[in-house]
């Protein structure tokens, strides 16, 4: 009955975090904080920090992954679903009204030209994670010749993305042990 | 048709989920590979529309994406599974990682992986621009490519410049500002469809 308690009150606290927070994972790490170590004590600020640098260094969303690792350490895997599911089950209910009016409507006038504005905003959207990507991202020739390999790769259509991907993470992990051995 | 349909999408997430690094903004070349190139669900410009969308509703950019393809492609049922397979790749790694967290954080071998997918993820990122600009941004009839690059300038100053109490403006707000102009352009007949 505990568990159960502890699991619902899981789900409530990231139904709120993941329903009211706009703007992906970076936008949600604050509240995920205050929420997990202010408000309920699951976790201490040590064991947050370290949650932090593992959902950024875990592949997927960055928010969803802080929720499942909030969840492991509280209530183990059950926790950790019930965390990632409360995350996602109220934008999804956004999504679903959403896709339902853009379904009947999207043939109308008035949509098409938001669309026409939308569609500027999204291009805009492409080019400011790029800008945002590239500081962090791009520090080094090292890393300079792996963001040119993949721009031309991927410009080109030589190879599908994931394959860029798997191959610049393992030039660079052997580059890196490489490197630590000399 | 349906059953391979969900197993269809819960597998493309999932491969969305499991590439997608460092969140949820360099997401759209591997939505655009599963979901255009692979099999062909939609056109490349109506992932940007549901992309845009989903940037601007609350939650996590991936999800919100697979759910409305997964909608568009088989109802409810579609939404579920393709947000479910997105989902799983973080909750089995996460899961698992989250006990031996300090090892992982500290892993010389995710550390190296690292310092070669944020180049490569802005790489692919840097592709999607560049291949976009190379299609001339996109609306094809030529009077309607003016109107467009404004609205796209606008976005991007704001984006990138436009800052409230220090933080960087919802793009919620910029979405909603370019749908109205689009509106607003279109009933005055600048923009023809």
């Amino acid at each position: 009955m505990k568990t159960f308690k502890n699991l619902a009150k899981l789900y409530v606290t990231f139904l709120k975090i993941g329903g009211f927070t706009v703007g992906g994972g970076y936008a949600m790490i604050p509240v995920i904080r205050r929420e997990a170590v202010e408000t309920h004590g699951w976790v201490n600020a040590d064991e947050m920090t370290n949650i932090i640098t593992l959902s950024q260094s875990m592949p997927g969303a960055i928010g969803i992954n802080a929720a499942a690792a909030v969840g492991t350490k509280v209530a183990g895997i059950p926790g950790a679903v019930v965390c990632a599911l409360g995350m996602i089950t109220l934008p999804l209910v956004m999504v679903f009204a959403v896709a339902l009016a853009f379904e009947q409507f999207s043939d109308l006038d008035a949509v098409r030209f938001a669309f026409f504005g939308i569609r500027a905003a999204v291009a805009a959207m492409i080019f400011y994670a790029m800008v945002k990507l590239f500081k962090p991202g791009v520090k080094d020739w090292f890393q300079g010749a792996l963001f040119a390999g993949s721009v031309l790769l991927m410009v080109f259509d030589v190879l599908r993305v994931q394959f860029v991907l798997l191959i610049a993470a393992a030039i660079a992990i052997a580059f890196s042990l490489i490197r630590r051995k000399s | 048709m349906k059953p391979q349909t969900l197993l269809h999408l819960f597998i493309t997430f999932f491969m969305v989920g499991l590439f997608t690094f460092g969140g949820g903004k360099a997401s759209l070349p591997l939505v655009m590979d599963g979901a255009v190139h692979n099999h062909g669900w939609l056109t490349y410009e109506v992932v940007l529309d549901i992309w845009g969308v989903a940037n601007s509703l609350p939650g996590a950019v991936v999800v919100n994406t697979a759910g409305f393809i997964g909608y568009l492609q088989a109802g409810v049922l579609g939404l579920i599974a393709a947000s479910l397979g997105t989902i799983m790749p973080s909750l089995i790694l996460v899961s698992v990682a989250a006990y031996f967290i300090q090892k992982v954080n500290k892993s010389r071998v995710i550390k190296g992986a690292f310092y070669g997918l944020a180049p490569a993820t802005t790489g692919i990122i840097t592709a999607a621009a560049v291949s976009m600009f190379m299609d001339g941004l996109m609306p094809l009839e030529l009077n309607n490519s003016l109107p467009f690059s404004i609205l796209f300038v606008l976005s991007l100053y704001a984006m990138l410049f436009v800052k409230r109490r220090g933080k960087a403006i919802n793009p919620l707000l910029v979405v909603l500002v370019m749908a109205v102009l689009g509106i607003a352009l279109g009933y005055a007949g600048i923009i023809e469809r």
